[in-house]
């Protein structure tokens, strides 16, 4: 009797035992603050801290280049091997504060970091907007949700070179920016998410319309609801059979956000981040007459505010093409074809975008561009293929669920 | 599961006292009470949890410890109903029809344990934000546990009650129930 117990309790162990993994992977407390008085950076120092640094501890842990480049809402330092820091960045007196969080995508390890620029060492020069060739961060990190003590310097190595400086290369933030299973603090697929994204070093984003049964597109990647996406609730099945009405009130994403309408999430891009491409990756051919109307209105918002910003419809199988050729101006309704080059002739679709495993195929980009057309290549995210692509090809950008490597090895050209 | 499958088995071949009645087949129906197991993280602050439920079994029974089976049945999960949110009012329902392969062992004469996994369709109906939605999910990792006392009549007929566990992987859904089964031997 004894035995049989006691396999019985450890089998109820394992049931209980069997949780959902951990929705995301910042440190969840002790986020440093600035102290009073703290001021914003100004404009005119941020591109002067922008470059290539040299890290002269511990670089077995974060390699020994960084990547340090500013963006809509902080600055964001990213390595070799995949590990970033999401930064924050301040200036008291005459020393720069930079406080954030590092983690590692490919991998559970996160922590608080902080780091300061001294006038002496830098902070003098770039807070009156002159640059300085001997920046030097230096500071602590930590790990998980430790006090930051481990010591971190940085050394500033060069900027930008005139190669990165001039090209006007797409990283493109797969899902609105990233996938839950990466388990970033926000949900994919939502006004969240386009808000963090340019924190991740993208430029530009991806998202998945879908219609509503009562004819609203929404962005959301799966056909179904399920407890992947959303918060477990009410509704299940088929996301499109319901009304907006009972998405926007019943259904949560998985970190809390309502699912966004994709007029929300174009006024969001265009208003409020520097974003410069979104790529509606259509889930549904239904739903392109309903997006054609929504894509001119933020195209016309974003011309009204100066903004330079691609707004395209993505054709991702035949179906798409089918419905966007039904519509009587087809071939002026900006789109990006992932099909063959012919299809993109014949809808002329701004952009071409083959699957990244059909190689760098550098003589059909070379065409499209003589074409006056881009080229970009998805959902590429190893870091060796990432490389290669970017060291071998010639694409105008390229869609990733890792963009903070793709913008490592982006910026680092020389 | 293996381990302890094969302990309970080795455990119970021990104690066994009950004569063997090979290679036949069994047909059970049950009913009974269910509870579902309120995890929802939305809109489950007012729910009905409790049901009767109805199940179908069709057992192969080879040799006097193990059987082999399908079952089916109907069960309710849950009825949301009033204000689901905020500022909604309506009603949800979600009930499940699964269609399970059991594995049944007598532990002792007459208390049986399973396991079973298949499939399940879960049937959700959503009345509220102005519109009726029905929709269907099939959901294919599911799970079930069951401990049954069986009771033999006659040679034919069976009565007895079984206690069983439920999970529907596609919407994380667990329940259980509380069943009075009578089975005849065919």
């Amino acid at each position: 009797m004894k035995v049989r117990n006691f396999y019985m309790i450890a089998l109820l162990m394992l049931i209980i035992g069997c949780n959902k993994e951990s929705l995301m992977l910042v440190p969840s407390s002790g986020i440093n603050s600035f102290p009073e008085g703290t001021l914003p950076v100004p404009p005119l120092s941020k591109p002067l801290m922008e470059g290539i640094y040299l890290a002269t501890t511990n670089t077995t842990i974060f390699g020994d280049t960084m990547v340090v480049k500013w963006n809509h809402y902080g600055i964001l330092f990213t390595c070799k091997n995949g590990k970033h820091f999401i930064m924050d960045a301040g200036y008291l007196d005459s020393v720069i504060l930079i406080q954030g969080y590092w983690r590692d995508g490919y991998s559970d390890a996160t922590g608080l970091c902080n780091m300061s620029i001294s006038g002496p060492e830098g902070g003098n020069d770039l807070l009156a907007g002159k640059p300085s060739p001997n920046i030097i961060l230096r500071g602590f990190y930590g790990t998980n949700n430790e006090a930051p003590n481990q010591s971190i310097t940085l050394q500033y190595l060069r900027p930008f070179s005139k190669k990165v400086k001039e090209s006007n290369f797409y990283i493109l933030g797969h899902r609105a920016g990233g996938r839950n299973s990466d388990r970033l603090p926000v949900s994919e697929n939502s006004i969240a998410m386009v808000k963090f994204t340019e924190r991740l070093g993208t430029t530009g984003i991806e998202v998945d319309p879908r219609i509503s049964s009562d004819g609203v597109a929404f962005i959301y990647h799966d056909p179904d609801i399920n407890t992947r996406l959303t918060k477990k609730g009410l509704l299940a099945g088929d996301v499109s059979a319901y009304t907006w009405l009972q998405l926007s009130s019943f259904v949560n994403l998985i970190h809390g956000e309502r699912i966004p309408s994709l007029e929300e999430v174009l006024t969001f891009a265009i208003d409020s981040t520097e974003l410069r491409f979104v790529y509606m990756d259509m889930k549904s051919a239904d739903a392109v007459p309903v997006v054609i109307p929504l894509q001119q209105r933020a195209i016309q918002r974003a011309k009204d505010k100066g903004r330079d910003i691609i707004i395209l419809m993505g054709i991702p199988d035949t179906d798409v093409l089918n419905a966007l050729m039904a519509y009587p101006d087809y071939r002026n309704v900006p789109s990006l074809c992932e099909l063959t080059v012919d299809d993109v002739r014949m809808v002329n679709s701004k952009v071409w975008a083959p699957r990244w495993t059909l190689g760098t195929q550098n003589d059909r980009v070379q065409q499209m561009h003589n074409e006056g057309r881009l080229a970009v290549s998805w959902t590429i995210d190893s870091p060796n293929w990432i490389r290669n692509y970017l060291d071998q090809g010639i694409f105008d950008g390229l869609v990733t669920n890792f963009p903070y490597v793709v913008a490592y090895h982006h910026y680092i050209q020389e | 599961m293996v381990l302890v499958f094969l302990s309970v088995v080795v455990y119970s071949q021990k104690n066994d006292s009950v004569k063997a009645h090979l290679n036949h087949y069994t047909f059970t129906i049950g009913t009974g009470w269910t509870h579902y197991i309120n995890n929802l993280e939305m809109g489950g602050q007012n729910i009905q949890k409790d049901y009767a439920g109805v199940s179908l079994k069709l057992f192969w029974e080879p040799e006097h410890r193990l059987s082999l089976g399908l079952e089916s049945g109907y069960y309710k999960l849950f009825t949301a109903k009033g204000q689901l949110t905020d500022n909604t009012t309506g009603q949800v329902d979600r009930s499940v029809i699964p269609l399970l392969f059991l594995i049944r062992m007598r532990i002792i004469d007459n208390v049986h344990l399973g396991v079973g996994t298949g499939i399940a369709l879960i049937t959700n109906k959503t009345a509220g934000g102005q519109q009726k939605v029905v929709t269907e999910t099939i959901s294919l990792s599911n799970f079930e546990l069951s401990g049954a006392y069986i009771y033999p009549l006659s040679k034919h007929w069976l009565l007895g009650g079984e206690v069983k566990l439920f999970h529907f992987g596609n919407t994380e859904d667990t329940m259980y129930s509380i069943q009075a089964t009578c089975a005849v031997k065919l």
